[in-house]
C-alpha cells in the first residue's frame, strides 16, 4: 500500500466550465415562455435569502420547462408507465408534508421550523371548547418546544469547516496538496491514496459513525480497517467477484454482494452466512434502523432480508436494467435507478414502486437523497446532473451539465454534492440545491476512474473508490461537525457499543412501518371511512339498485284481484250450507 | 487561504481510565435522527409490553385478624401506620413498612365499625398529632385509645381511656381535621360530638333510613356528608343545627367520599355496580359514571392527589378509576383467595392501597401495578418518564391501546360484564323499536341525570 500525492487539473480546464455554465445560463435565458412553475416548500436548511428567491423562481420556470419538453417527448414514446405514474402521484398525495405557514406556524422562528415537531393542526372548525383548547395547547407547546430546540444549538461545540479564498482566487483551483499544507498534522493524516492493483476497481462502505471502512475491490480482495488509526482489521482475497459492499449495523458484521449470491462475513473475515436467495447479486443497502439489508439482483429481485431474525421480509421485482440503488435516508424507502433514466422508489410493503419518476432520457448512473429527504440528485450517461423534489412535486429542481457521463454521485451530511465522472473529474458543488449556483466547491481529478464517492459521516473527508484502488481528500466543511453520543459516537467505548447494539436491536422499526411519509404513524387522518360507515352504504346502495318502481295503476289492479281472491275464499267458507266446512279440502281428491 | 476541517482530539473524547466519565454529545438536528417518530413509536410500544410483563401489584398481606376486616383508617401523620378493625371486635395497629403488626386491641363485642387517628386534646397541636385512636362499635360505645409516641403503639392490657355510649349501635366514624370535634352516625341519626363530653353536641336527621356512612370534607371542614340506605345521600353544615341539602338518587350508595384536592367533588360507591362523582354545586346531574364493576360498590377512596379513586366491590375485585378523562377503570385487582372487599384505602403518599375484606386478611397493592419499588436512579427516573410521555403520545394507537387496557379477570366476572354488556344493549334496542314503532325520536336515557331521583334543600 502507497501512500501518493494527487494530481490535480491545470487551470485551463477551469476556464472551460466556466464558459460553458455561461452558456447554459444564456439558454436559459431564450427559453422563457412557459407559465408553469413547479409548487415547491423552500428549504429551511438551505441559506438561501428572500431576496434570492424570486431569482430562482426564475430560473426553476425555466429548468421546469425543459423537463416538461422531455417529458412530453417521452410520453410519445411510452405512454402506459406515464399513466401509471400520475396514479401513484394521486395515491401519496395524504403522505405529503402541508405547508405549517398559518396563525400558529408564523410565532415558530425560521430557526426553528426545521425541530418542528409533526403539523400545526388549526383548531378552527372543532366545536368542542375542551377539545380545542387542548389543541390549542399541544400547538403551543410543539412552537416552545422547537424553540428551545433552536436554542439548544449554543451548547454545540465545534463548527462547520471551510475555506475561504483569498482574493482573486477561487476555492476550485486550490488542489489538494495545496490544502493539506494549510491544515493540522491529524487532518493531513488522513489523506491519502490505497494503490491495491490489480483487485479494483473497489467499492466501499464506512459504518455509521464513519470511523472504520470496508473495502470490496471487483477482483475479490476485501479489507476492513480503522482508517484513521491506520488500523487494519482484516484482509481477505476470495478470488471471486464482488460487486458491492455495505457494513451492517456495526463493523462487527458486513455483507459483499458477490458473483452467485450475497455473502455476510463477520468482521474477522469469517464467512458468517450465505444467502442464497439472492442470486446474482448487483447492489447492497443496509437500513439501520430496520435492520434490513436490501439486495438488488441482475434478475430483477429486491430482496429486503430481514439480518436480526434471517428471514426474508419482502421479495419485490423490477423488470428494467438496473444501474444504479441508493437509499432515502429520510424515510428508508430504497431509490432504484434503470437504464432507460426512470428512478423508482420501492418500499417493502407495496409490490409496485410508489414512486416512479422520468430522470434522464439516459441510463441512471447515480444518485443520491438528502438527509432530509428533500432533494433527490440524480446523475445520468447523458452528462447532466439533476436535482429533485421528493417533498411533493417529484419534479425537477434545476440542473447542470457535466463534461463527461456521470460515474458516482454522493451527498455529505451538509449537502455537499460530490459528482466523479468518467474522466476521473471530481467535482464538489457546496450548495447543489441553490438555483442561482453556478460555481463549484473544489474539484480532483483522481488517477483512475473512478466507481464510487461516499462521504465519511462525522468527518470533512470523501472517499473515493477508483480502478487503481481507494484514496481520500478534504472537503472542508462537507463534514457534520457534532456527532450526537446516542446516534453515533465515533468514540464510543466497548460496552457502550455493545448496549448500543441491544437497544438498536429491541428499538427496530418494523418493515411494515416503512413508508414515504415515515411521519405518518399517530397522526390523524381525515375523511376515514370506519367498517361500519362503508358496510352501511353498501346495504342502502342494493336496496335501490333492487327497488322496481310501482306502476300506481298495476298496483290497484293487483289490490283488487287480492280483494276478489279474499272475498271469494271467504264465501266458500261462509256460503255454501249444503257443504261441510272441510269439503273444500275434500273436493281436491 | 484559510481553511478549517473538522479535527477532533482523541484524548479530549476518550476517557484516560475506566474510572472517568465520558462526556456524551448531543446534537437535536432533526437529520441526524431520521425516522424519529416511527422510532418513537417502537419504544412505546415496548414500554407498554414490558410493563404488562412488570405489573405485578401485589405487594403482601398483613395477616393476623381472626375475622373479616370492616374497617380501616391512616395516621394522620405517620405514612406507615394503619389500624383496621375487624367483626370479632379487634383493632390492630401496623407498621406498613415493615409489614408487621404494632399492636392488638380487644376493643368492642361485636364490630368494630369505625376507626380514626386523632389527637388528645380539645385544641389542635400538631406535635401530639395522631396519638388517639376513637373507634366506635355495635356494642353502643365510642372508645378513646390513647397511642404510646413515637411509636404509635398500645399496651394489649391497657383500658380505654374514655367511653362515651350511644342510644343505637354506630355504624360509622369521623373526624373534623385540626379539631376536637368528630361525627358519629347510629340509625338515622348523626350525631356531632366533642372529644371532651360525652353527650353529642348535635343530633341531625333528615328522614328515617339508617345511616351507614358519613365523612367530613377535608378542605371545608364543616362540611358533613352521610349516605342512608334510604337510597339518599344527605350533606350537613355543622355550623347549622339542621341538614342543607339531600341527594336522593336511583340505588342506595354504600360509601361516600371526598375528592381532597376538590372540595365541591364527591364520590358515590352505589349498590347498582357503579361509581357517581357528584359536583355538590349542581346534584341534578352526575358529572361522571364509571362502570365497570359486576357487583355491587362496598367502599371507595380518593388517592391523597385526587388523581385516582379506588373501589372495593361485592365481586372480589378492587378497581382504580382515574377521576378525569376516561370512565373505565385503568386497573384491575384481584386474587383467588380474596373474598368480598368490605374497605379499601389509599396510603397518605397515594403509591399504595390496602383492602379489607371478608377472608381476615389486609392486602397491600401498588396503586401503579408496573410501578418498581426502591430507590430509583436520577437516570432511571429520566427513563421512566419519558416512558411515560412517549406512552402518553402513541395511546391512541389500536395497538398500543388494546395491550394497556387488556385485563385478565377471573370468569364468572367475565360472564358477568358480558351478561350485562347484552342486557344494556338489549334495554337500548328496546328504546329503539319502541321509538321505531311509535314514530318517535328514541330516547335514550342519560345515565347521568338520571342517578339523580330528587334533590331538596
Amino acid at each position: 500500500m502507497n501512500r501518493n500525492n494527487r494530481n490535480t487539473i491545470p487551470n485551463k480546464k477551469v476556464k472551460e466550465i466556466e464558459k460553458q455554465d455561461e452558456k447554459e445560463q444564456n439558454q436559459w435565458d431564450e427559453n422563457d415562455s412557459d407559465n408553469e412553475t413547479p409548487q415547491t416548500n423552500r428549504d429551511e436548511d438551505s441559506n438561501i435569502d428572500e431576496e434570492e428567491q424570486e431569482t430562482n423562481n426564475k430560473s426553476k420556470k425555466r429548468s421546469f420547462s425543459e423537463f416538461q419538453m422531455e417529458r412530453k417527448q417521452q410520453e410519445a414514446d411510452d405512454g402506459s408507465d406515464d399513466e401509471d405514474e400520475d396514479d401513484k402521484e394521486d395515491d401519496y398525495k395524504f403522505t405529503t408534508k402541508k405547508d405549517t405557514k398559518g396563525p400558529v406556524g408564523k410565532k415558530v422562528p425560521m430557526g426553528a421550523r426545521k425541530y418542528l415537531k409533526g403539523e400545526i393542526v388549526q383548531a378552527t372548525g372543532i366545536k368542542n371548547p375542551t377539545l380545542k383548547s387542548r389543541v390549542k395547547h399541544i400547538n403551543s407547546l410543539k412552537v416552545e418546544a422547537a424553540k428551545s430546540l433552536m436554542k439548544s444549538e449554543i451548547l454545540l461545540e465545534s463548527e462547520r469547516g471551510f475555506i475561504e479564498a483569498d482574493e482573486g482566487e477561487k476555492t476550485y483551483n486550490y488542489r489538494q496538496s495545496e490544502i493539506v499544507k494549510n491544515v493540522d498534522i491529524q487532518s493531513s493524516a488522513k489523506v491519502f491514496d490505497l494503490n491495491l492493483q490489480p483487485n479494483g476497481p473497489f467499492s466501499f462502505d464506512f459504518t455509521s459513525e464513519g470511523r472504520y471502512l470496508l473495502l470490496a475491490g471487483e477482483k475479490g480482495q476485501f479489507a476492513i480497517m480503522d482508517w484513521q488509526r491506520g488500523k487494519k482489521l482484516t484482509e481477505r482475497h476470495l478470488y471471486k467477484p464482488i460487486r458491492d459492499a455495505c457494513f451492517l449495523h456495526n463493523e462487527s458484521m458486513f455483507a459483499l454482494a458477490q458473483k452467485k449470491y450475497t455473502y455476510i462475513y463477520s468482521s474477522q473475515g469469517i464467512e458468517l452466512h450465505c444467502m442464497k436467495e439472492h442470486f446474482d447479486p448487483m447492489y447492497l443497502q443496509f437500513l439501520r434502523y430496520h435492520f434490513l439489508l436490501v439486495a438488488a439482483t441482475h434478475r430483477g429481485e429486491l430482496i429486503y432480508e430481514d439480518v436480526s431474525i434471517g428471514k426474508k421480509v419482502s421479495h419485490l421485482h423490477f423488470n428494467r436494467r438496473l444501474t444504479s440503488m441508493t437509499k432515502n435516508p429520510y424515510n428508508a424507502a430504497i431509490n432504484l435507478g434503470y437504464e432507460n433514466g426512470v428512478v423508482e422508489m420501492f418500499i417493502p410493503n407495496s409490490k409496485k414502486p410508489v414512486v416512479k419518476v422520468l430522470c434522464h432520457k439516459t441510463p441512471v448512473n447515480a444518485m443520491a437523497v438528502s438527509l432530509n429527504g428533500n432533494f433527490m440528485v440524480t446523475g445520468g450517461s447523458d452528462c447532466m446532473v439533476k436535482v429533485f423534489d421528493l417533498r411533493n412535486t417529484y419534479k425537477e429542481l434545476h440542473s447542470f451539465r457535466t463534461k463527461s457521463s456521470i460515474n458516482s454521485l454522493a451527498l455529505s451530511d451538509t449537502n455537499v454534492l460530490s459528482v466523479a465522472t468518467h474522466d476521473n473529474m471530481n467535482i464538489l458543488w457546496k450548495n447543489p440545491f441553490d438555483t442561482a449556483n453556478n460555481e463549484p466547491y473544489l474539484r480532483h481529478k483522481t488517477l483512475s476512474p473512478v466507481k464510487q464517492v461516499k462521504f465519511c459521516p462525522f468527518e470533512d473527508i470523501l472517499g473515493i473508490g477508483t480502478q487503481q484502488g481507494y484514496s481520500s481528500i478534504l472537503v472542508p466543511g462537507s463534514g457534520q461537525p457534532n456527532y450526537d453520543s446516542n446516534e453515533a459516537d465515533p468514540f464510543a467505548t466497548k460496552k457502550e457499543k455493545r448496549e448500543k447494539e441491544i437497544t438498536a436491536l429491541l428499538e427496530k422499526i418494523p418493515h411494515t412501518m416503512i413508508s414515504l411519509d415515515p411521519n405518518v404513524i399517530g397522526t390523524i387522518q381525515e375523511n376515514v371511512q370506519t367498517d361500519e360507515q362503508k358496510f352501511k352504504r353498501k346495504d342502502r346502495a342494493i336496496v335501490d339498485k333492487n327497488r322496481i318502481p310501482i306502476d300506481p295503476e298495476k298496483l290497484e289492479e293487483m289490490k283488487k284481484q287480492n280483494k276478489e281472491r279474499k272475498e271469494k275464499k271467504h264465501k266458500d267458507i261462509m256460503d255454501d250450507t249444503h257443504r261441510s266446512a272441510l269439503s273444500r279440502f275434500e273436493n281436491k281428491k | 487561504m484559510k481553511i478549517k476541517v473538522i479535527s477532533r482530539s482523541e484524548e479530549d473524547e476518550t476517557r484516560q481510565s475506566t474510572s472517568e466519565l465520558r462526556k456524551l454529545h448531543r446534537n437535536l438536528d432533526p437529520n441526524l435522527h431520521p425516522l424519529e417518530r416511527p422510532r418513537e413509536y417502537v419504544r412505546a410500544l415496548n414500554t407498554t409490553k414490558l410493563d404488562r410483563v412488570f405489573a405485578k401489584p401485589f405487594v403482601g398481606s398483613l395477616s393476623g385478624h381472626t375475622d373479616g376486616i370492616f374497617s380501616l383508617t391512616r395516621h394522620t401523620s405517620q405514612l406507615n401506620c394503619v389500624a383496621s378493625g375487624s367483626c370479632d371486635g379487634v383493632i390492630k395497629i401496623w407498621n406498613l413498612s415493615e409489614m408487621n403488626e404494632r399492636s392488638t386491641i380487644q376493643a368492642h363485642d361485636g364490630f368494630v365499625r369505625g376507626l380514626v387517628f386523632a389527637n388528645y386534646s380539645s385544641t389542635y397541636s400538631p406535635t401530639e398529632d395522631g396519638n388517639l385512636l376513637i373507634s366506635c362499635g355495635e356494642d353502643k360505645t365510642i372508645k378513646f385509645w390513647k397511642l404510646q409516641t413515637p411509636e404509635y403503639t398500645h399496651d394489649s392490657d391497657a383500658l380505654p381511656v374514655q367511653i362515651y355510649n350511644g342510644k343505637n349501635a354506630f355504624t360509622s366514624i369521623d373526624h373534623q381535621r385540626n379539631s376536637g370535634i368528630f361525627a358519629t352516625s347510629s340509625s338515622q341519626y348523626v350525631e356531632i360530638w366533642n372529644q371532651s363530653r360525652s353527650t353529642p353536641l348535635q343530633t341531625l336527621s333528615w328522614g328515617y333510613g339508617s345511616v351507614s356512612k358519613i365523612k367530613f370534607n377535608p378542605i371545608e371542614i364543616n362540611l358533613l356528608a352521610s349516605c342512608t340506605s334510604d337510597r339518599a345521600v344527605i350533606f350537613y353544615d355543622i355550623r347549622e343545627n339542621s341538614p342543607s341539602q339531600k341527594l336522593t338518587t336511583l340505588m342506595r350508595s354504600n360509601s361516600i367520599a371526598w375528592n381532597p384536592m376538590e372540595s365541591y367533588t364527591l364520590a358515590l360507591a352505589n349498590e347498582d355496580e357503579n361509581l357517581y362523582q357528584y359536583d355538590i354545586r349542581n346534584l341534578s346531574k352526575a358529572y361522571s359514571v364509571h362502570r365497570d364493576h359486576v357487583g355491587a360498590i362496598l367502599d371507595v377512596d380518593y388517592s391523597p392527589t385526587g388523581k385516582d379513586m379506588v373501589t372495593g366491590s361485592y365481586d372480589k375485585t378492587i378497581r382504580i378509576f382515574p377521576t378525569s378523562e376516561r370512565y373505565n377503570s385503568r386497573e384491575v385487582y384481584h386474587t383467588n383467595r380474596m373474598q368480598r372487599i368490605f374497605t379499601v384505602m389509599f396510603t397518605a403518599d397515594s403509591r399504595f392501597i390496602l383492602s379489607g375484606s371478608d377472608d381476615m386478611n389486609i392486602r397491600l397493592w401498588k396503586s401503579n401495578a408496573s410501578e418498581k419499588l426502591g430507590i430509583q436512579s436520577h437516570r432511571q427516573k429520566e427513563k421512566t418518564n419519558y416512558q411515560e410521555k412517549l406512552k402518553e403520545k402513541f395511546k391512541e394507537i389500536p395497538e398500543i391501546k388494546t395491550i394497556t387496557n387488556h385485563r385478565r379477570v377471573s370468569k364468572d366476572i367475565y360472564k358477568k360484564r358480558f351478561i350485562k354488556n347484552e342486557m344494556f344493549k338489549a334495554k337500548n334496542r328496546k328504546i329503539n323499536n319502541v321509538a321505531k314503532n311509535t314514530g318517535k325520536v328514541p330516547k335514550t336515557p342519560n345515565s347521568l341525570s338520571s342517578h339523580t331521583v330528587v334533590v331538596d334543600k
